[in-house]
């Protein structure tokens, strides 16, 4: 026997090991037990709201859901990722069934159609639904078809868990879904009581606003990796904060590193993100080094690294195989000159604030910050084709701005507090700030340089939930401690009725 | 008045409030076709910029609330709709930049009696984006006139809509039996499943607010 083979199978290792084990799952129940209770609801009501929103909206009709759904069918059915830049790609024969059944072409983005309404088109569906036609499809996933697989590696659990019945098994990623939208929630809640740790209340307060968000809720009750990048963006900002506020230790740093890893492995818009936190990440370093010396950038070192290395991971393989190294990244390198780069950035501030003077008009007639990113965070559901009356966009200007000089009152008062935390703050603006800007660019390519539809949906801004839960949080606290009550309860009243109005529109929407 | 005395005032008269907001919502009766337009087909054209567009050969039923146009975009911009007869102004309306998808549904002063042989014209602006006109091919004579001077021998889907005669509360049954349907597993359950989780989402919020308090 081999001394590998004797090592692996004598029981002093298998103890050793057995132990090991034992320790780290201690310290996993040590770390969850610490959770406080409020924590957990939040995360349930985020659960509950999410799967409720799965329910309503119809299957397919989450926002480019048969698109994420084909990209598990690849996955699972052909062994390997769709593959890029394929055009005429198909689904599987199944799926086209099915989703012809559904009337879901018909349904999508035009409100005018419904979703089938009668006894005979459901048997029809369940026949369609029964066929067993091909599981496997061109090797295509649309718009998914460039997305990194971590999340759908993990949605192809529910998918074998009811392999062969589509409907089902959408019905069960959803809940995968609505799972990630309560992992946004308890990080959000976790991240507010680390940072404003002396409004505990408040910070609940935040935390529910986060959970009762219908558009997290919607997001999070379909199949889109959207859902798991909220809740990796949440985890990160939690790792992040508690990184700045204490002792930056080298067990924090892997933790940070991996999550940033899954962050690239979840969606493309990581980058943006990362962008913010690696800016932290030297912030970290610097800090370190002057308290602890060189040794202490032990822990920034390995956050950095471990996060890169599926960035590494992947050009190295694009590179061996002759494709563009940064895959969808690289498409455009004319952007990277100087002219096109200032054209991208000048679309970039337009397509978010007002055009300063001297600047070229690529938004003629609209108000983006307004039109575009206010009205539709109020309310932008299905395939982008279920939205409020604009009263009610205006009707939603008095809560916000009531928010916002609450907000303003209280970072105002403040403002000591908050000059000592300046490097953290930084950091949290370099993440928004990382976040607008790749979302601008892509949007630049798309419009612009392709002609193709504006990246002008609230959705890509979630990953940011857990900035809004502290606007949220700090309101409450500008309101004083005789209003505060009043404000976090009026708050999350609205935000219950909010998630109630949004969920009518959309069953009016398909059902009506 | 104590702190959870003050946040379950809030919640009475806040619940309340959203309540009436939804009983109202429930008044109101959703919209019908009166007269539905060819079926679109095929993209007609579309504006990079403002455009303007009529047609002429429209039958604009009594009662129209709202005139539904085929037209397709993103991020969207201002829709102005006039209905002439000869250059006799019989109706219009706007819609803002508030919508998206593929189609727009612009409201509309409501004749009393129908009118015939009515050209319908709409202009897009201020507009940069893409907007993509649908409809269906038709002959020369019903031509649409796009006014940078080029006729297109096409037709823009327009249909007319009115308030239907139900409110919403008596559609709650009808609608409810919709929901069920779709799924693997089919029936009206699914909406009481539904409302059971509406209801523990807001007793958990409530609940957490008020013991948080104490």
């Amino acid at each position: 026997m081999s001394k590998l083979a004797f090592a692996v199978r004598s029981p002093l290792v298998l103890m050793k090991g057995a132990s090991a084990q034992r320790t780290r799952s201690r310290y996993a129940a040590s770390v969850l037990r610490r959770v406080p209770r409020a924590a957990w609801v939040c995360a349930l009501i985020a659960f509950l709201n999410a799967t409720a929103w799965s329910l309503i909206v119809p299957p397919f009709e989450g926002k480019d859901e048969a698109d994420h759904f084909a990209y598990v069918v690849d996955l699972v059915e052909n062994g390997k990722l769709p593959e890029n830049g394929q055009p005429n790609g198909r689904y599987s024969a199944q799926e086209d069934l099915v989703l012809e059944g559904l009337r879901a072409d018909e349904v999508l983005h035009a409100p005018q159609h419904q979703s089938i309404s009668t006894e005979a088109e459901q048997r029809a569906l369940i026949k369609d639904n029964d066929a067993g036609e091909s599981l496997r499809g061109s090797g295509e996933a649309g718009i998914a078809t460039a997305e990194p697989p971590l999340y759908y590696t993990i949605q192809a659990i529910p998918y074998l868990l009811a392999r062969g019945n589509i409907l089902v098994e959408l019905q069960l990623m959803r809940l995968v879904g609505a799972l990630f939208g309560a992992i946004t929630a308890l990080c959000t809640f976790l991240f507010l009581r680390e940072i404003l740790p002396r409004s505990p209340w408040a910070a609940t307060v935040g935390g529910l606003c986060v959970a009762l968000q219908p558009l997290l809720a919607f997001m999070s009750g379909s199949v889109n990796p959207d859902s798991m990048l909220f809740a990796v963006t949440a985890a990160v900002f939690l790792c992040v904060a508690r990184a700045l506020r204490r002792e930056f230790t080298s067990r924090m740093g892997v933790v940070l590193g991996v999550l940033i890893a899954v962050g690239f492995l979840t969606k493309l818009n990581f980058v943006g993100i990362a962008f913010g936190v690696y800016i932290g990440l030297a912030v970290l370093a610097v800090r370190e080094a002057r308290r602890r010396g060189w040794r202490a950038l032990l822990a920034p070192v390995f956050a950095a690294s471990i996060g890169a290395l599926p960035v590494i991971l992947y050009a190295l393989r694009n590179a061996v195989g002759s494709h563009p190294t940064l895959g969808i990244a690289s498409r455009n390198p004319s952007l990277l000159e100087p002219a096109s780069l200032l054209h991208a950035l000048t679309y970039t501030w337009e397509l978010y604030l007002p055009r300063l003077p001297g600047m070229t008009q690529y938004f003629s007639g609209l108000a983006t910050y307004k039109d575009i990113w206010f009205d539709r965070s109020v309310g932008l559901y299905g395939w982008m084709d279920t939205m409020f009356a604009g009263w009610v966009n205006n009707v939603a200007l008095v809560p916000a701005a009531a928010v916002a000089v609450l907000f303003g009152r209280e970072v105002v008062r403040r403002r000591r507090a908050l000059r000592k935390r300046l490097p953290e703050f930084g950091v949290y603006v370099a993440i928004v700030v990382g976040l607008l800007t790749v979302i601008g660019v892509w949007s630049y390519q798309s419009d612009v340089l392709e002609h193709q539809p504006t990246f002008g949906e609230p959705r890509y801004l979630l990953p940011l939930l857990p900035l809004l839960g502290g606007v949220m949080t700090l309101a409450v606290r500008g309101a004083g401690r005789r209003r505060a009550p009043l404000v976090g309860a009026a708050l999350i009243v609205l935000l219950i009725g909010y998630d109630l109005v949004s969920q009518l529109q959309v069953i009016a929407r398909y059902y009506g | 008045m104590t702190a959870p005395k003050v946040i379950k005032l809030t919640f009475v008269v806040g619940g309340a409030l959203v309540a009436i907001v939804c009983a109202y919502a429930l008044t109101r009766s959703p919209l019908r076709v009166l007269r539905a337009g060819a079926a679109p087909t095929v993209v007609l054209t579309a504006f990079y910029s403002n455009g303007e567009a009529c047609q002429p050969n429209e039958v604009l039923p009594a009662h129209v609330t709202a005139i539904r146009l085929s037209l397709v975009a993103y991020v969207a911009a201002p829709v102005h709709v006039k209905a002439y007869s000869g250059t006799r102004l019989l109706t219009q309306g706007s819609r803002g930049s508030d919508w998206t998808g593929t189609s727009v549904t612009v409201p509309v002063k409501p004749l009393s009696h129908s009118a015939s042989d009515v050209t319908l014209c709409f202009d897009v602006a201020p507009n940069s984006q893409a907007i993509y006109l649908f409809g269906s091919e038709v002959p020369a004579s019903e031509a649409m006139t796009i006014y940078t001077g080029q006729r297109i021998p096409a037709k823009l889907d327009a249909e007319y809509l009115a308030v239907a005669k139900g409110t919403w509360w008596s559609r709650i049954l009808p609608v409810a039996r919709r929901m069920g349907l779709g799924r693997a597993f089919s029936g009206t359950w699914i909406v009481l499943l539904i409302a059971a989780l509406v209801a523990a989402v807001a007793i958990l919020a409530g609940r957490l607010t008020l013991r948080e308090s104490s």
